[in-house]
Formats: C-alpha cells, sequence, structure tokens
C-alpha cells in the first residue's frame, strides 16, 4: 500500500509506469511477465491458427486434420484409404511391441520408464520438464529411458526408436492430443519453436508457414502439401518414400533439404521445440500414429 | 559570346597550373603505382595472383558459413562450392577455384543476412 501510494504522489507520467511495475512484481510467480499472460496469448496463437485453416478449408472438419494432406485432397485420399487397406505400419507396430516388452540388462523395461507402464501416453508427448529446462519428446523420453538402464542410445530417424515410437503412438490411437505451455520457460521453448516455424530460411528462403499454410493444398512441383495443423498427429509414419518408417525428426530434416537448408540435428533443441509448437497448436486434435504417407 | 564567361581572375592561375605540367605528371605516375599496388593486395583483383588470393576468400567464406550455421541458417550447397574450390586450388585450377570461392563467400553472405533478417522479422511471416 506504501508502494501505491508513493507511486500516485509523482508526477502524472510516472503513474502508469509504477502501476506496470507492480502488476509484475504481483505475478511474478503464475507464470505473467511483464503484464503478459502467457497462457491466454498461447490459446490465442491457437485459436488463430486453427481459424486459419478452418477459413482456408471450410469444408473440412476439423478432427480430418490428423490425417495430413488427405484430408484436403480427394484424390490423394482415396489412394491413402486403398493402401490403409493393408497399412504398411503393420509390421513395425509389431516389431516395436516386441522391442517394447524385451528386458534390458538389468532386468527392467520400457515400461518402468513411462506413466501407465508405456500405453496410452502418446498424447502428453512432447511436454517442457521444468526441472530439465527442456522439451521432451517421446522419442528423446524412450532414449533417456535407456541411458537410465544402462542401454546406448538408439538413432533417431528411422529403425528401431521409430518402431518402438510406433508401438507406443497405436496404444494411445484415439487419445486427444493435450501439449500444453505451463510456465515461463516453457513459453520460451515455444516461443523459439515458433520462431522456427515462421523464419524463411535454406536458399530457398521458404519457411514451414509458406509451404503448410499459405500454399497448402496447392502443389510444389508433383507433391500437393500438406496443412500444418495435424502434422505430429501421424508419426511416426510409413512413408512410401522412405520404403519403411520414419520420425518427425526425420521428416523435419528432408522438409529443410528441400528448400536447401542444412537439416538440424534429429531431436536437437530447435527440432523439439519446433515438435512442441506444432503439437500445440495441434491441440484437440487425435492421435492416429503411426500411419503412412506418400 | 562564350568568352564574355571567362573568369579572367583564374587566367593567372591557369598559366601557373600549366606552367607546374611535369610535375603533375610525377604525381600521375605516383598514385597509379599506388593503386596498382593496393588493388594487388585486396580480393577482388586476386586474378593477379590467384593462388594466393584464393585463400583469404575461402577463409572469409568458411568464417562466415560458421555464423550463419550457428544461427541455425546454414544452407546446403555452399559447404561443397568451399570444398569444391579446395579440390580445383590443390588440382592447380586457379580460375576455377577463385570462380568457386567467391561464389561459397555470396553464399556464406546472404545466409547470414537470411539468418538476422529472420531474427528480426520472423513474425512477418505469420499470415494470419
Amino acid at each position: 500500500m506504501g508502494l501505491v501510494k508513493l507511486t500516485l504522489k509523482t508526477k502524472s507520467g510516472l503513474i502508469l509506469p509504477g502501476l506496470l511495475a507492480l502488476s509484475c512484481m504481483a505475478n511474478a510467480d503464475t507464470g505473467y511477465k511483464s503484464g503478459l499472460d502467457f497462457k491466454a496469448m498461447v490459446q490465442q496463437d491457437v485459436r488463430d491458427f486453427q481459424e486459419y485453416f478452418k477459413k482456408r478449408f471450410s469444408q473440412v472438419e476439423f478432427s480430418e486434420y490428423k490425417n495430413g494432406v488427405y484430408a484436403i485432397d480427394a484424390a490423394s485420399r482415396e489412394q491413402w484409404l486403398e493402401m490403409e487397406d493393408f497399412p504398411p505400419y503393420e509390421f513395425a507396430v509389431d516389431d516395436g511391441e516386441v522391442l517394447f516388452e524385451t528386458p534390458f540388462a538389468n532386468g527392467k523395461s520400457y515400461a518402468d520408464c513411462f506413466a501407465n507402464g508405456g500405453e496410452s501416453v502418446r498424447q502428453n508427448y512432447p511436454y517442457f520438464d521444468s526441472k530439465k529446462g527442456e522439451v521432451i519428446t517421446l522419442e528423446l523420453a524412450i532414449n533417456n529411458c535407456r541411458a537410465a538402464n544402462g542401454e546406448k542410445p538408439l538413432a533417431y530417424k528411422k529403425g528401431a526408436l521409430a518402431v518402438l515410437s510406433a508401438y507406443m503412438a497405436s496404444t494411445s490411437a484415439g487419445n486427444v492430443f493435450a501439449v500444453s505451455v505451463p510456465d515461463e520457460a516453457a513459453y520460451q521453448a515455444y516461443s523459439e519453436g515458433k520462431e522456427f516455424f515462421y523464419s524463411k530460411r535454406g536458399q530457398l528462403n521458404f519457411s514451414c508457414a509458406d509451404c503448410h499454410m499459405r500454399v497448402a493444398g496447392q502443389k510444389l512441383r508433383a507433391d500437393i502439401t500438406s496443412p500444418a495443423l495435424g502434422h505430429p498427429t501421424g508419426f511416426p509414419v510409413y512413408r512410401a518414400k522412405w520404403e519403411e518408417m520414419g520420425t518427425l525428426h526425420r521428416r523435419y530434416a528432408g522438409c529443410n533439404k528441400n528448400i536447401r537448408a542444412k537439416p538440424l540435428p534429429a531431436q536437437g533443441r530447435a527440432y523439439r521445440n519446433l515438435e512442441y509448437f506444432q503439437s500445440v497448436m495441434s491441440q484437440g486434435l487425435e492421435v492416429n500414429g503411426p500411419s503412412s504417407r506418400k | 559570346m562564350a568568352r564574355l564567361h571567362v573568369n579572367k581572375l583564374s587566367m593567372p592561375m591557369m598559366r601557373k597550373v600549366s606552367s607546374e605540367k611535369p610535375m603533375n605528371k610525377i604525381r600521375l605516375l605516383f598514385f597509379i603505382v599506388l593503386s596498382i599496388t593496393l588493388f594487388s593486395s585486396s580480393r577482388i583483383f586476386a586474378g593477379a595472383d590467384v593462388g594466393t588470393g584464393v585463400k583469404p576468400i575461402l577463409d572469409d567464406a568458411q568464417m562466415t558459413l560458421s555464423k550463419a550455421a550457428a544461427k541455425g541458417f546454414e544452407w546446403t550447397t555452399t559447404r561443397k562450392l568451399i570444398a569444391d574450390a579446395e579440390t580445383a586450388l590443390t588440382a592447380g585450377d586457379k580460375d576455377k577455384s577463385l570462380k568457386l570461392a567467391k561464389a561459397a563467400l555470396n553464399e556464406a553472405e546472404k545466409s547470414l543476412v537470411q539468418a538476422n533478417y529472420a531474427k528480426a522479422h520472423w513474425q512477418d511471416g505469420i499470415p494470419l
């Protein structure tokens, strides 16, 4: 109160800054900074982002965005549905289950590292670990689990890690993505991912948003670009071009190569923050990984 | 009519300049020698001694590329240009090496400009 009185006694030009400073001090431990409400800002971003696609593809149901480009292109969807009659990722799910249930050398297993024994948890990844101060993706959590149990880490883009991730995603099918931004540090990571998403890079000077927002649904050479909304929901995927399973970060690297930008390390800070941003934008959509793509 | 506009006050000075003609030639010669000396050490005129001129350009390209890479904005093509320039230099193809080195430096500089521009203006790319 004394401080308030002191502020009000000063010249009128100082009253507003004084009150603003008081407001910040009062909210210092509640996720506010400089009068900004992080959670409200993120929710506004989500609304704007999802609204953009609702306007752009008004005939497409929101829930369909989990299917990537097949939500917006009828011809591609027809081919995809035929492919789904015999899902090419089915073997990967079986392989992943075997790996998941194989005990480590110390007798423990993946189930010991995850909530709910590792089943039905995909929708909670990535999340921001406030103690570590970084974003934890499902693939990173799998390798962290291995490290904690004395096992060597797996390669991040394909192979065993991709099939393990595929199995864990399959146990979460239908669950709704629930990735949140709980505090200021998380907001920083989210903002870095957002900045990456909208920054033009590479010799072709394209951003993620250029291809997957502005020209989503249009052809870039022979391919129709997918909408950014729902990008993480179907991963890991069996991609016809790869002829095998691959993780989301493998796809990020491929996108970067396409625009002649040198890919950044899979599960490095930049790609994890990008995945975090994209997952927050996709909140409300169902997990439908693993899936197949062209 | 034109003679009416002659500044008669400057006439003595012009005569004086005219009398210093030999001195002007010396000055001109001095400036030519100085220019050649300066430009021959510049990487732009590295063609005068291509072998030694390529190295500074390659070093500059590498340093600039490292700065762009640290910001996450390296292009896929630049490192190959540097490698190709080094290969050409080793093979003794100095002209090709110089051309590639200059292209590498150009790319590295553009990728760094892109990184700095993106940092300041990424929000302009939000299509909302």
